[in-house]
């Protein structure tokens, strides 16, 4: 524990959903991509968060990751479709990634606003008795 | 095809908060029972507040880091850079407070009657 510690420990959530919000784009932005049977489909980024290990907020423990199969769609007229005229899109569900997507976007701001108050709070601190 | 790029490879090893904690030196500093182990209380006071502008400039350094790293467009999170200047400004106002403090003491002894 450091002095001014509600800064740093607020700034480790702010890190963690900054990079659940990169994955979430990640996710929205392969939405739609397309790859031949033969091979996998994009997988969706889900980021792992854990309590941090030095007690001092939160962490991103790791990213797992998604269904490699995909769905398979029928799409003869895409030149990576197979003989049966399947491809493979990734299993991403769009109203779930938004969902996330808000969920990171309001926690994101919730830390960025305890760093505020923080900061407001040590300031009255230091000016006590000026 | 796709699945072979993986644009955010580099996301779990972002951990640019660590250097941010840069003003842990001064709570040490300000431990009485340490304090209490020292001789002089002169030496004391001095020693702490060179050690306590140690911590204040390490993390002024930090935060210049990172507006260096706005600058080159490295910056992945620009709150990383707003938080690290918050803290380097809350550490300074605090030495000047401890600072304007020993100075009004100081005074207020020096105005003391014979």
């Amino acid at each position: 524990m450091s002095i001014f510690n509600a800064i740093g420990v607020a700034g480790t959530g702010v890190t963690v959903y900054r990079k659940w919000l990169d994955a979430v784009s990640d996710n929205i932005a392969n939405m739609n991509n397309t790859s031949r049977t033969s091979e996998n489909a994009f997988q969706a980024r889900y980021v792992q968060a854990r309590a941090a290990q030095d007690g001092n907020g939160a962490e991103v423990a790791g990213v797992q990751l998604g269904n490699a199969e995909g769905v398979l769609a029928y799409e003869p007229d895409n030149p990576l479709a197979d003989a049966e005229g399947y491809v493979r899109r990734p299993d991403i569900d769009m109203g779930s990634q938004m969902a996330q997507m808000m969920m990171a976007q309001r926690s994101y701001q919730a830390n960025l606003s305890v760093v505020d108050r923080a900061r407001d709070a040590y300031a009255a601190a230091i000016n006590l008795g000026k | 095809m796709m699945s072979a790029i993986n644009p955010i490879g580099g996301i779990s090893g972002f951990s640019g908060i660590s250097g941010i904690s840069g003003m842990s030196g001064l709570s040490d500093k300000l431990d009485l029972d340490e304090a209490a182990k020292t001789s002089s209380p002169n030496t004391d006071f001095a020693r702490m507040l060179s050690k306590g502008l140690e911590s204040v400039q390490a993390s002024q350094d930090k935060a210049n880091d990172l507006a260096v790293q706005v600058a080159n467009g490295q910056l992945q999170d620009p709150a990383q850079y707003t938080m690290a200047a918050n803290e380097a400004s809350l550490g300074l106002q605090m030495t000047l407070a401890v600072r304007n403090k020993a100075v009004e003491a100081f005074q207020e002894i020096m105005r003391m009657q014979a």
